[in-house]
C-alpha cells in the first residue's frame, strides 16, 4: 500500500482518489477506538464518518509535525471527547457481549464475565485515562503517538495509563475473580 | 515497584501488539514467567485486549472511503468557485470599483472646496452688505453709511440727549425713582 505522505501529495495535487486509500487504510482503526469510547455501534459508525469528513476538511493544513496515523487519531480523541460531552449517556450504557450459541463450560462462563467486568470497568474510568489505555494497548501506539494523539505529554500519557490499569486491576480483584496464572 | 518493572511494564502493550523485536519480546517473557505482578497486568491487558469489537457491516466499509471522497470532491469544487468568483466574474468586480471611485471623488471635492468657503459664523463688516438686499430708509432718520443714528436730528424738545449724556449710576438712579413713583401710583 502506498505511503501515507505520498497519498497526501497526491491529493493536494487535486488527486481525490487519493482520500479514499487513506480512508480505506484507517477506517478500521479508528472505527475500533471510537467503538471502544462509545460502546455503541451506531454511534460508533457516526463518528467513524466525522472523522474522516474533518480529516478531509482539514487535509490542507495538515502540518507533517506528527505522521498521519497520529493526527488522525487525535481528531478521533477529539471528536469523541466532543461527543462525550455533548451525550453523557454512553458511559453507563455497555452493549452485550455477544454470546456465541453454545454449550458453555464453568471456566467459560467465568472468563466472559470478568471480561465483561473489565469491558465495563473501562467505560467507567476516568475519560484520559480510558483513552490512554485504548490508544496504548488496543491501537498499539506508542507512548509518544499517544501523547500526540491526547495533545499532552508523554509522562501524562504514562500517569494516565498506569493510573487507569491499577484501577481496572482493583475492579477485577474486588469482584473475587483471579488473573489467568 | 523498582524500575525493572516499570520498563517492562510499558513495554506490555507493545508486546501484546507483536510490535517488538526479537530480544525485547524474549526479556519480556522471562520477566513476566518469573513476576507474579507483572503477569496478572499481562493478563488485565489479553483480557481487555482480547474483547472484539462488532462489525459494522460490508456496506459501511465500502460507503465510509467513497463519502470522503465525495466531500473532498464538493469541497474542491466549492473552492473552485470562490476562486471564480473573485478573479473570472469581472462584472460585480467592475462594479464595486466604480462605486468605491465615485465615493473617493466625492469626498475628494467636498474636502478640496470646505477650505476656500466662509464658515456659517464668520463675522461681517457693513461693507460686505449688498445695498440691494436692504430695505428703504426709516422715515425721519438720516441715511448714514454706517447706519448711525444721529442725536442732532431729533426734536429739539426731546429729553433724549440728556438720558444719553447720564453715566450708568445717574441712569440706575433714575430708573429707580421712577419705579418708586410708579409704586406710588405717581
Amino acid at each position: 500500500m502506498e505511503d501515507d505522505k505520498h497519498l497526501i501529495k497526491r491529493y493536494l495535487n487535486g488527486d481525490d482518489g487519493a482520500v479514499e486509500e487513506l480512508v480505506e487504510k484507517y477506517q478500521k482503526h479508528i472505527y475500533a477506538f471510537v467503538y471502544r469510547m462509545t460502546n455503541d455501534i451506531e454511534e460508533a459508525k457516526d463518528l467513524t464518518q466525522e472523522v474522516f469528513i474533518r480529516a478531509v476538511n482539514g487535509i490542507s493544513g495538515f502540518r507533517k509535525e506528527s505522521s498521519f496515523k497520529t493526527w488522525l487519531y487525535r481528531i478521533a480523541v477529539n471528536t469523541s471527547i466532543n461527543h462525550a460531552r455533548r451525550d453523557r449517556r454512553y458511559e453507563s450504557g455497555i452493549e452485550e457481549s455477544v454470546v456465541e450459541d453454545r454449550a458453555e463450560t464453568l471456566s467459560d462462563m467465568i472468563e466472559r464475565e470478568k471480561k465483561d467486568l473489565v469491558r465495563e470497568g473501562l467505560a467507567r474510568l476516568p475519560e484520559r485515562q480510558r483513552i490512554a489505555i485504548v490508544l496504548r494497548a488496543y491501537e498499539g501506539l506508542s507512548c509518544r503517538e499517544t501523547a500526540l494523539a491526547m495533545g499532552c505529554s508523554e509522562g501524562a500519557v504514562k500517569a494516565h495509563y498506569h493510573n487507569g490499569v491499577k484501577r481496572l486491576r482493583e475492579i477485577v480483584t474486588e469482584a473475587g475473580y483471579e488473573f489467568r496464572p | 515497584m523498582n524500575s525493572g518493572h516499570d520498563d517492562i511494564r510499558e513495554l506490555l502493550p507493545e508486546y501484546l501488539n507483536g510490535l517488538l523485536s526479537g530480544s525485547a519480546r524474549r526479556r519480556i517473557e522471562a520477566h513476566i514467567e518469573k513476576c507474579r505482578d507483572c503477569r496478572d497486568e499481562f493478563s488485565l491487558l489479553s483480557d481487555l485486549t482480547s474483547t472484539g469489537v462488532p462489525d459494522p457491516g460490508e456496506d459501511f466499509w465500502k460507503a465510509l472511503p467513497h463519502k470522503a471522497t465525495m466531500r473532498s470532491r464538493n469541497r474542491r469544487r466549492r473552492d473552485r468557485f470562490h476562486l471564480k468568483s473573485l478573479l473570472l466574474r469581472p462584472l460585480p468586480a467592475a462594479a464595486a470599483a466604480a462605486a468605491l471611485l465615485f465615493i473617493v471623488s466625492f469626498a475628494y471635492m467636498i474636502a478640496k472646496e470646505s477650505p476656500g468657503s466662509p464658515p456659517a459664523t464668520a463675522p461681517t463688516t457693513t461693507a460686505a452688505i449688498d445695498p440691494g438686499d436692504v430695505g428703504p430708509p426709516i422715515a425721519g432718520l438720516p441715511a448714514g453709511d454706517d447706519l448711525e443714528f444721529e442725536l442732532a436730528a431729533l426734536p429739539k424738545d426731546s429729553y433724549y440727549e440728556e438720558i444719553a449724556s447720564l453715566s450708568a449710576e445717574e441712569l440706575d438712579s433714575l430708573y429707580e425713582a421712577l419705579e418708586n413713583e410708579e409704586l406710588k401710583g405717581g
